[in-house]
């Protein structure tokens, strides 16, 4: 029995070491032996790409409320403003677009235009599109809206307030419209200011939504907190640093769905928080949007430990490039960003920095099959094939002199990408001066004011190829930080976003794109490969590719369990 | 002292966030706004306004009470956010102390009284670890511990305040208390342990003995209690630090609290919730301290203030 009286003092002995060595030895044995601890099995069912989203036989199971989290926390819930793919993540299943992409297995992901709130849709004349609205679409049964039926009206409100010329609307540039006007009750016509091929595309895409106007009017055109829209579920509640939780509509239009009784999407701040809780089966899939992503050996790690459980592997719509300040001298002359390019192991990336899940890409990233060059274009280009004394040629023809210390702006995100990319420079006496920045406010702050030679970021971008363009590569493009400046660029640009004409606009594209290798203003680095993955008891779940349509499609979403 | 205090931490706070590059203007614009709406936003939200007057501007509206509207989360008032966030923070604060004393203090004091036997080693190879171990490993490891080999985690849920459901709310405490608690219970076992020691070899502790009281009389009556002076004053300073500070065990278990709310903040460059929380948080930690110093002239009734 132990005495609190210091008179009875003992020392430590050996036998008193050895004793509790012993203990410690047998506490760790049995720990070991802990039989719910996982283990390794081998094989299991394997990544690759998406498997297709078919149901099981039986049909889908109704009920259940799926779980999901996210690392980033959501700031605004205005579908025509909000810019986060995790505010995209809610809005996607409160509100309809006009129109949308078809989803696997129909079609490969956001390939096929179909309709949502249209199901027929024309153009009249180069500038002038009609749309015709299902009938019967009711908004969710919640005030402002309160369940009354979906008119050609609220679609001209919002393609209006989509396109506002107002300071807070982000998007205008994505809706030139000129004019839109009610044919009649469910009949919208849409005049553009210009001949713009991209419209129909950016109509489908997650960032224009029907809205009632009196949502908008209520809240005083303040509609960051509040959602009421006619999609499969209708938002019950919603904290932006904590969770939002959606239910049923019931009288969605698409009769029959949605399957799930609901879903709850939870904030966690922390990546490892996220995967430990979707082992623990506390949520139904991993995080499905960049950042929040599990990482390679995590895939392999639920391969490994949980082999019923599918790991999707999809290359995503963002994208990993370097670009220079054209406005400084050398990095006005082609020549020098060639070297760089020359300098390059894209390979050497794409093994190290994405452990070889990722692929090239080109001025269009690689999930966009329909327009981006394909692989072999771009493996068999001369610029993609590393040369160091080809580049070291082209330095010297441009007057630089070796060594040479350039500055490098990145985000922290992208430390690990710009250290591979340093070994490989430094081969031809490239030194990087790098200033990496905690988080995109500051990295953009630099970038605007041209405070760098060389950039990197990792972007994404719509399905479109015009974003691309021109946004990032025109000389008036919003993002053109390194204010690249080309005639012939521009003009080609201009073209392919006027040509209504598929195929024609498709040999545009391809020839803009040959062109922007040849200058090398961006280097093209590689994709993001996106690992998502799902409990076996979650069926016609697929990863979109397009990270803001992530939850598009889950009114087809359903759980066998 | 309160008012040069909070006009200092005011106009640090007010400074340095501003000092960050970057603005809210590209949180709530993103990363593709044409100059004018940038230009267009700042007036909106005065942010174009010169830098005294922006100050001038919040401070009379502090004075009457008023922190201000969070310029990013729908304009929720920062004395709202700070009320949901607090009792979050206060809870994990208040549970992690308790179970620091609670662990720490019967450790250090069976310790003290058994110097160099195996239970002090033992104790001093725990502080040593405790204080070793960083709280995010911990936290981390707790989490996957309970997940993978008890097969039970905390619902990835909304946190349950105490009042609406007391069990949720325990099961979701648990585990990030436990993890903010590590450290302190190794800096109160280490400090209670030493100063229990140098209050043992007293001359009236001595006095105690010979008059024939018995050991827990002796040590828990007579000598623990002016061991606890130093301790107090640590946990004035813990419970500043994980009102203001736990950001890591909030994150990685999802508890909406004040670090996490001053965290999110500073991202988003919301400058009026950043200045309202940092205002908040050294008013409190001036009545912490406040209250630590009273709590002496309590402890050892030889101090007495004027």
């Amino acid at each position: 029995m132990l005495s609190t009286d210091p008179r009875e003092r003992r020392n430590l002995s050996r036998r008193d070491l050895l004793r509790a060595g012993a203990f410690a030895g047998i506490g760790a044995f049995i720990a070991a032996c802990n039989p719910n601890r996982g283990t390794t099995t081998p094989s299991g069912p394997s990544g690759g790409a998406a498997p297709a989203a078919t149901p099981a036989s039986g049909g889908p199971k109704v009920g259940g409320t799926f779980v999901f989290a996210e690392t980033i926390k959501i700031i605004s819930l205005d579908p025509h403003r909000a810019q986060q793919a995790v505010e995209r993540a809610i809005l996607g299943e409160v509100y309809n677009g006009l129109l949308r992409y078809k989803a696997p297995p129909a079609a490969a992901p956001n390939a096929v235009i179909e309709g949502d709130l249209a199901d027929r849709w024309k153009q009249v004349d180069d500038r002038t599109y009609e749309f015709n609205i299902v009938s019967g679409v009711k908004f969710h049964n919640v005030p402002p809206a309160n369940g009354r039926e979906l008119t050609a009206d609220d679609a001209k409100f919002s393609i209006e307030r989509v396109s506002s010329d107002k300071p807070a609307f982000p998007f205008r540039a994505l809706f030139p419209v000129d004019t839109a006007t009610a044919v009649d009750k469910l009949t919208l016509r849409v005049r553009l200011k210009e001949p713009f091929a991209p419209f129909l595309g950016f109509c489908a895409f997650p960032y224009f939504n029907v809205i009632p106007p009196e949502l908008a009017k209520e809240n005083n055109d303040d509609i960051v907190k509040v959602a009421v829209g006619t999609g499969p579920f209708v938002l019950k509640k919603f904290d932006p640093n904590v969770e939002a939780i959606l239910e049923r509509h019931p009288e969605y239009f698409r009769k029959g769905m949605p399957y799930l009784d609901g879903i709850r999407m939870t904030v966690l701040p922390d990546k490892t928080a996220a995967f430990n809780a979707f082992r623990a089966k506390q949520l139904d899939i991993t995080p499905i949007l960049v950042p929040s992503l599990i990482t390679a050996e995590q895939a392999e790690l639920l391969k490994k430990e949980m082999p019923e459980v599918t790991v999707h592997l999809v290359q995503g719509l963002p994208w990993q490039s370097i670009r220079f300040n054209a406005a400084k001298k050398p990095f006005d002359d082609k020549r020098v960003r060639q070297a760089f390019s020359l300098l390059t192991n894209r390979d050497e990336l794409i093994a190290k920095y994405t452990s070889g899940k990722a692929t090239l890409i080109g001025p269009l990233p690689s999930s966009m099959s329909a327009w981006a060059l394909p692989d072999s274009t771009l493996k068999a280009h001369p610029l993609y094939k590393r040369d160091v004394a080809k580049a070291k040629q082209l330095f010297a023809d441009a007057g630089v002199t070796l060594p040479w210390k350039v500055r490098y702006l990145t985000t922290i995100s992208h430390k690990d990408l710009v250290a591979l990319i340093a070994q490989q420079w430094s081969e031809a006496g490239i030194e990087l001066d790098t200033t990496v920045t905690p988080d995109t406010g500051v990295f953009y702050s630099f970038a605007e004011k041209g405070d760098f030679d060389i950039l990197s970021f990792g972007h994404s971008g719509f399905q479109d190829p015009d974003d691309y363009f021109s946004t990032y590569i025109a000389s008036d493009g919003a993002r053109n930080y390194g204010k690249y400046s080309n005639k012939e660029v521009d003009d080609l640009i201009v073209k392919q976003r006027q040509a209504l004409d598929e195929s024609a606009r498709k040999k545009i594209v391809t020839d803009l794109q040959m062109k922007l290798l040849d200058e090398s203003y961006f280097l093209y680095l590689v994709s993001t490969p996106m690992h998502v993955a799902a409990h076996p008891y979650v069926k016609n779940f697929w990863v979109n590719p397009i990270i803001f349509g992530a939850t598009r499609y889950w009114e087809s979403l359903w759980m066998d369990k | 002292m309160l008012i040069p205090v909070l006009t200092g931490v005011s106009i640090i706070v007010f400074t340095l966030i501003r000092l960050i590059p970057g603005d809210v203007t590209y949180v709530i614009l993103g990363t593709d706004p044409r100059r004018d709406q940038v230009e267009a936003l700042r007036r909106e939200l005065a942010l174009d306004r010169p830098l005294h007057e922006q100050y001038l501007a919040w401070v009379s509206h502090v004075a009457t009470g008023d922190l201000g509207q969070s310029l990013v989360y729908g304009k929720k008032p920062v004395l709202q956010a700070i009320g949901e966030a607090l009792p979050v923070t206060v809870e994990l604060a208040t549970v992690s102390t308790l179970l620091a004393i609670m662990v720490g203090l019967p450790i250090a004091i069976l310790s003290a009284v058994r110097p160099d036997s195996v239970w002090d080693f033992a104790a001093r190879l725990v502080a040593i670890l405790g204080l070793s171990i960083p709280n995010f490993w911990l936290a981390t490891l707790l989490f996957l511990a309970a997940a993978l080999w008890f097969g039970w985690v905390p619902a990835v849920q909304a946190f349950a305040y105490i009042d609406d459901n007391p069990i949720q709310n325990l099961q979701q405490i648990i585990l990030p208390a436990i993890a903010a608690s590590a450290s302190f219970a190794a800096v109160v076992m280490r400090m209670t342990r030493s100063t229990l020691l140098e209050v043992l070899r007293q001359d009236y502790v001595r006095t105690a003995w010979a008059k024939g009281l018995g050991g827990r009389s002796v040590v828990l009556r007579h000598a623990l209690r002016n061991a606890m002076i130093p301790v107090v004053t640590l946990l004035g300073l813990h419970l500043g630090s994980v009102l203001g500070g736990a950001v890591i065990v909030e994150s990685i278990f999802a508890l909406p609290g004040m670090g996490r709310l001053l965290l999110s903040s500073i991202t988003a460059r919301d400058y009026p919730t950043v200045q309202g929380v940092v205002l908040f948080l050294s008013l409190l930690y001036v009545v912490i301290n406040l209250i630590v110093d009273v709590s002496y002239a309590w402890l050892d009734p030889r101090i007495r203030y004027s």
